[in-house]
Formats: structure tokens, sequence, C-alpha cells
């Protein structure tokens, strides 16, 4: 006989169960428990990715806005191009490909853009800190640590629209070489918190 | 007199091609770069259900780019 009513604690646990599982990571995913499809580089056979952060999707709408606006500046063109026409008297090509040019370049933008935000990921495994910077395609830098080395978590989420989608920067200071990991900008920053904190007491002794 | 704006006008619309093939040229050098470069990052983050997307997108963006280059040269 199928269940009618089925107590919240049962819920808890199969969600507890299903970030047991595994969740995917889509390509706007910027938050992922116990992610199954992703890997990385020198990543041992023994070594689980535990959380996989991108910065929260809404530090790209300063780019998408502008990508936006930028989209329909061919629209006002003949506004313009009808002095310029009179003036140069270009022909009908030279105005298509102009127009052609214009996008191929907006979607050049757009998409470095979404490849910087793409590629910026940080990863928590069961034995170190991964983060994978990368910046207008010709900046590139990955870090890591080791949980052993992890000496203090914190967080920092001030404004209001970092209030109001629950992002905010993640601070992980270390004792190697490099002093400090900042997850900027990363979703749910009291999970991350909690999460790398439960972790430094584990693997204080590695 | 007009000699003079038929010969500024061709001045003009050469100037104009030269412009569109240099920068198509270093746009199609520089998505070249970037197509290496997503190459190298999904090394390094292998993501098995988007690194395809990425790199499709790269190459369509590049072949626009040379034909719009080679459009230029031959039409314009």
């Amino acid at each position: 006989m199928p269940d009618i009513f089925v107590g919240h604690s049962e819920k808890k646990e199969e969600a507890i169960e299903q970030d047991k599982i595994g969740g995917n990571v889509y390509i706007f995913s910027a938050f992922t428990l116990n992610p199954s499809d992703i890997s990385f580089k020198n990543q041992e056979k023994d070594e689980k990715i535990l959380l996989f952060v991108r910065k929260h999707f809404l530090t790209n709408l300063k780019w998408v806005l502008t990508a936006v606006l930028l989209s329909l500046v061919p629209i006002f063109f003949p506004l313009i191009l009808s002095d310029l026409n009179s003036f140069f008297n270009l022909p009908g090509k030279y105005i298509l490909f102009l127009v052609f040019s214009y996008y191929l370049l907006l979607a050049t933008y757009v998409f470095i853009n979404f490849v910087s935000w793409f590629f910026n990921v940080s990863f928590i495994t069961n034995l170190r800190l991964v983060d994978v910077d990368f910046s207008g395609s010709i900046y590139k830098n990955v870090a890591s640590t080791k949980l052993s080395l992890v000496q203090d978590v914190s967080y920092d989420q001030t404004g209001v629209l970092r209030t109001f989608f629950n992002y905010g920067d993640v601070i992980i200071q270390t004792a190697g070489e490099q002093k400090h990991f900042d997850l900027v900008a990363s979703p749910k920053p009291s999970e991350i918190v909690h999460l790398v904190s439960g972790m430094i007491g584990k693997h204080g002794s590695v | 007199m007009e000699a003079f704006e038929v010969l500024t006008s061709n001045l003009i619309l050469l100037s104009i091609k030269i412009f569109f093939i240099a920068v198509l040229s270093l746009l199609s050098v520089f998505l070249v770069v970037l197509l290496k470069q997503i190459i190298s990052m999904n090394e390094i983050v292998h993501d098995t259900n988007d690194s395809i997307i990425l790199r499709t997108v790269s190459i369509i963006l590049l072949v626009i780019s040379v034909s719009l280059l080679l459009t230029s040269l031959v039409i314009l």
C-alpha cells in the first residue's frame, strides 16, 4: 500500500542520502555537493570531491547587461549610418559586413566572460582545497593546499544582493606558502565554512 | 572636383577593407588562443558534460571569424 503521509525526518534522510550519492555539475552550476561527473588534474585515486564551487551566477550580471545593451546598438545604426552613408557613400555590402563583424565581436566578448566565470572553480576534497583561477583567456593559476594546513576559515557577506541571494566571500587561512585562499562570491558561504571547519579537525595530524 | 571625390571615396573603401582585414585577423588569432586555453583548462578541470559545449562554441566562433576574414579579402 502506498504511503500517503511521509514524515519530515524521512524526507530529510532522503535529502542527505541524495547529497551522499552526488549531484551533477551543470553548465550553470555554482554549488554542488559530492559532484559525480567532474574531476581535476592530479586528483588522487582515493581523493573524493566533497564540494564544487564557482562564483554565484549573479556576478555575471554586469557583462550580461552590457552585452544586452550592446546588442541593441545596431537597431539605432540606420540613424547613424544614414548620415555616414551620405558622407562616405558606403555600399550596402559594407554595412552588412560591419553588422556581422560587430555581432561576432559581441559574441566573442560574451564567450570570454562566460569562459572566465566557468573555469574559475574551487574544489574541496577529503584531502585538500584546490583553487583554479582563470581570467581573460591569458591568466591561469592553480593553487592547492592540504586540509591539515588550514588554520582558520571565515566568510564575509555584505551588501543587499549578497544577503538576498545568499552568497559571499569565504576566506580560508593556511599555514602553507599561500597564506589564504579566497573563494570570492561563493554561494551558501555558511555551508562552505561549516564543511571546511568540520574537516580541519579530522585532518589535524596528517 | 569629381575625380577628387572618386579618389577619396575609393581611399575610404580601401581603408575600411584594410581595417576589417586587420580586426578579423587579430580576432581569428585570439580565438585560436582561446580555443587552446579551453582545451588546456579542460585537462585541468575535466567536466564530462560541458567540455564539449565550450569547445564547439569556440570552434564555431573561429569558423565564423575566418569566414568573415576570407569574405573581406574576396568580396569587399
